[in-house]
């Protein structure tokens, strides 16, 4: 069985300027065999937000080659990677990116409105999760009314929503307490027990002890810790 | 150049689509030379990063030219009162008369090629791996230069066309014994031409529909193939020459019908006195461009993953074809009867 995703000699150089380049990563060979919490982790500036760019097909390598389940992402257009990470992938990033102007419900209902499910049942869908998270009770306010432990929660119910395969997390413990990484963790060991795979890139010690499989990264490249 | 808002609209409009679509055109030819057939990532993103924009603003200037064509002869109407002699469109026709005619017979044509690229786009964005990207730059370097003539030429004409220019009221040409619209079939079918010109646009119409209701059932999951592939071409041909009668019995036969005058032919009247045979017209236009659009996503969409929705796509469209005429012909049995 192909594992749900390999990497093989990944590079990413970016160009900032005219003749500057920064090699973000280099030659990484990297393979998630399956279901599980995948953590990347190393100092910063090691490329690991560049990395999950990357697998998330928020970006593409410079070259080098991701399979999913043994397809090469190299053959998708712009058009087909779109569709590919509203149906399979569900992103939380480090600064929770939630909608300023959208209520707590619509922020998490967002991912839904392209797939073209009535509203109904995005509303439906979004309480159910809210209800699941334990914020049910603030889902009309807007993300600034939120604390950062409630923000977290809700850009997890949208990285849920759809009912991914896989979830991309950027440093989701970086602006919670201890509590909320206990639940956030709590939420990834349910989502991971239906047989779906969490990827994140973390320094978090309490993340790096749940994880089923562990990468480090260190100036773009895999190395042993 | 006359002054009013339609005109200065489609001059500011002309003068933004003819230089986007210059820069698009360039840039999708350059992009078609570039691309490889197997390209490595860094190629393919670079020719990606830069199309993503290409292909949203292309789309955003053709939907606009598609307006334009119905647009112009909106913006033209409006020059009636101004120009000295003139009681109908064809009045502002003479002005500039080679220049209109150019701009009638292109835009048709152009209008066409955008219809169909708007619909590969489309066939292409369905797909996970865009197999179209080539076959769609070369189409949309082409298209650009046809638009960019017409655009050009539209320019021109609204710029130059004077109201001190006198001219013809239509009738002069339209209603004269000699028009040609007369003698050529006349030539062909003898003294009953009208009679046999109607009994031809209805049998034309009736298998045109049917053609393309028994086309579209014959697509099961696969794009016609064999003898069926001929299907499409010959819809093509015979829309052709369904366009042509469709002209002739509305000029000599329905157009007088319609508008209580039995001794004039001239069509730019029949818009102005029945306003709803413009809806008719714009009807058949589609009905009789449906074909063409289901050839062409036939032709140039067997790449790949594309391969597999065509099937879909000519079903619609072949739908969509016998749907429109079907309307179009439902008009003009309303406004005969009435």
């Amino acid at each position: 069985m192909d594992p749900i995703i390999q990497t093989t000699k990944l590079t990413k150089i970016y160009h900032p300027g005219k003749n500057s380049e920064v090699r973000a990563l280099e030659d990484v060979d990297l393979i998630v065999p399956g279901a599980g919490l995948t953590v990347i982790y190393g100092p910063s500036g090691s490329g690991k937000s560049t990395l999950l760019a990357l697998l998330g097909t928020l970006e593409r390598p410079t070259s080098g080659e991701i399979l999913l389940k043994g397809v090469p992402l190299s053959r998708y257009s712009d058009a087909g990677l779109s569709r590919l990470r509203r149906t399979t992938m569900g992103f939380i990033f480090q600064s929770f990116q939630l909608i300023p102007r959208l209520s707590a419900w619509e922020n998490v209902a967002f991912p839904l409105i392209p797939l073209g499910i009535s509203l109904t049942e995005r509303r439906n869908r979004a309480l159910r999760l809210l209800e699941e998270m334990g914020v049910a009770d603030r889902k009309d306010h807007r993300p600034e009314e939120l604390s950062g432990g409630e923000q977290q929660r809700v850009a997890t119910a949208r990285a849920l929503v759809q009912d991914p395969e896989i979830i991309i997390a950027d440093e989701p413990t970086s602006n919670i307490d201890a509590e909320a990484v206990d639940q956030l963790l709590a939420i990834f060991s349910r989502f991971i027990k239906r047989g779906k795979t969490v990827i994140t890139a973390s320094h978090d010690p309490l993340i790096r002890e749940k994880a089923h499989h562990l990468f480090y990264l260190q100036k773009g490249r895999l190395v042993s810790p | 150049m006359i002054l009013n808002a339609l005109s200065i609209t489609v001059v500011v409009v002309d003068l933004l689509t003819v230089v986007l679509l210059g820069w698009s055109g360039a840039k999708a030819l350059r992009h078609y030379f570039r691309l490889r057939p197997n390209p490595a990532p860094h190629e393919r993103l670079q020719v990606e990063d830069q199309s993503t924009l290409l292909f949203s603003l292309t789309v955003t200037v053709l939907i606009i030219r598609l307006f334009n064509w119905p647009f112009f002869y909106f913006t033209l109407a409006s020059f009636i009162p101004q120009i000295n002699g003139a009681m109908c469109l064809f009045g502002v026709t003479q002005v500039q008369g080679s220049l209109t005619l150019f701009e009638e017979l292109i835009k048709p044509f152009g209008f066409f090629l955008i219809g169909g690229w708007l619909i590969l786009h489309r066939l292409d964005r369905a797909t996970d791996t865009g197999p179209l990207l080539k076959p769609k730059l070369l189409f949309l370097a082409f298209l650009s230069m046809v638009v960019l003539a017409e655009g050009i030429g539209e320019l021109i004409l609204f710029l130059s066309l004077s109201p001190t220019f006198p001219v013809s009221c239509c009738t002069t040409v339209t209603d004269i014994l000699s028009r040609p619209t007369s003698t050529l079939p006349q030539s062909l079918l003898g003294p009953a031409y009208k009679t046999l010109l109607e009994i031809l646009y209805f049998s034309l119409q009736g298998t045109l529909i049917a053609l393309c209701l028994y086309t579209a059932r014959a697509i099961k999951g696969q794009p016609p193939a064999g003898r069926k592939r001929l299907l499409l071409p010959g819809m093509v041909l015979l829309s052709l020459f369904n366009a042509v009668t469709f002209l002739l019995v509305y000029i000599e036969s329905f157009a007088p019908r319609f508008m209580d005058l039995p001794f004039h032919h001239c069509l730019y009247c029949l818009w102005q006195i029945v306003p709803g045979s413009i809806l008719l017209f714009l009807f058949f236009i589609l009905g009789t461009m449906a074909p063409g659009w289901a050839w062409m996503v036939d032709l140039l969409g067997r790449e790949g993953e594309a391969e597999a929705l065509t099937p879909r796509y000519l079903k619609a469209l072949l739908l969509f074809s016998a749907g429109s005429l079907a309307a179009s012909l439902g008009l003009t049995l309303f406004l005969l009867l009435k």
